[in-house]
């Protein structure tokens, strides 16, 4: 049922009491709410309950539900303040969950890039290794540049999206990313130091 | 962004790579880096670098929550269940001089939401200003609406 539907077209059903359209937003936007809380907040399981709390906030606010804003930023404007909270409650930094995130199964086979699809295979293996390495250094950046860099290089969200996200300017997004490419800069070049011994 | 010593042209060009590599530049910024690009080895690479990373980052696993999860997620949903009580309490508040009317509404199925916010009934005084919330709970609806009026 209205799988082609826009989201805001769902969410206008769902506030009309349609679980089938809730259920359908969640197939649609379950991936990138557990992908992003989990990178948060560094464990699975965390992350998870996270996701069902932050889609159960969306059916009991979709009686106010107004399509004022695209409904997927105010989706992860509610994932992030679900993260964030997590986060002041540990009061520690997201702990290391390279065997959470590294696990394949059940991971969504990811989606093609322009230009590493063209390539010989060894080096989409390659690519994919230094993603990896990125991956795992994303999650140790201060929360402020990792949740800007999490939406940009791993969600795809442009600028504006993250901007309406993190409820900041564009120019702010735009130096958190350079400060969170600044030091995976430096992890990708140790990376590539590596290889090359 | 890198630690890189800067030649001359390019510390205007460096902070500004990451958002060329996106193509969230204007179109008149863009052109501005490209043709800095032709003539800077260092600066070249650096932008290189930098779609690679974010080539790569695109690679890494999306994983997806439990299909366990999906169940709890509906069964709570469907456990809160859809209001059946529509219950709309209305105040005008006038300085000390409060009028308040309520309508409750019952159904067999879910309430539909009003089609419109509650109406004030038409009056001599202007409203000031308004309040008007909805919440949920125990499967009932409740719209709450204030209207405050010139004393």
């Amino acid at each position: 049922m209205g799988n082609e539907l826009p989201d805001e077209t769902l969410m206008a059903r769902v506030a009309g009491e349609d679980v089938a359209a809730f259920d359908l937003l969640f197939q649609r936007h379950r991936r990138g709410v557990f992908s992003f809380t989990l990178r948060m907040v560094g464990n699975a399981a965390t992350a998870e309950d996270l996701t069902q709390e932050c889609f159960l906030r969306v059916w009991r606010a979709r009686a106010r539900w107004q399509a004022t804003a695209a409904f997927r930023t105010w989706l992860f404007t509610i994932a992030r303040r679900l993260a964030l909270d997590e986060l002041k409650r540990r009061q520690a930094a997201p702990v290391a969950l390279a065997a959470d995130l590294l696990d394949d199964d059940g991971a969504e086979a990811p989606a093609p890039v322009a230009g590493i699809d063209a390539r010989h295979p060894q080096e989409i293996v390659m690519a994919r290794e230094l993603g990896r390495a990125l991956d795992r250094a994303l999650r140790e950046l201060p929360e402020e540049y990792g949740e800007a860099a999490i939406l940009r290089d791993v969600e795809g969200w442009s600028y504006d999206e993250i901007a309406q996200v993190l409820g900041c300017p564009l120019g702010t997004v735009k130096s958190r990313l350079n400060g969170a490419r600044k030091r995976l800069q430096q992890v990708a070049r140790e990376w590539m130091g590596e290889k090359r011994t | 962004m890198s630690e890189r010593a800067l030649a001359p042209g390019c510390e205007t060009v460096e902070p500004e790579l990451g958002a060329f590599v996106d193509g969230e530049l204007a179109p008149d910024e863009r052109g501005r880096i490209e043709r800095h690009l032709e003539t800077c080895n260092a600066c070249r690479a650096e932008a290189a670098l930098l779609r690679m990373m974010t080539e790569s980052l695109r690679l890494v696993e999306r994983p997806e929550p439990s299909e366990g999860m999906r169940q709890r997620l509906l069964a709570q949903v469907q456990a809160e269940g859809t209001p059946r009580t529509l219950e709309v309490v209305c105040h005008e508040r006038h300085g000390q001089e409060i009028r308040e009317w309520r309508e409750v509404r019952r159904a067999r199925s879910a309430v539909a939401r009003p089609a419109t916010e509650p109406e004030r009934p038409a009056r001599p005084r202007p409203i000031t200003r308004q309040w008007i919330q909805t919440t949920e709970r125990g499967g009932c609806r409740q719209v709450v609406a204030v209207w405050y009026t010139e004393s």
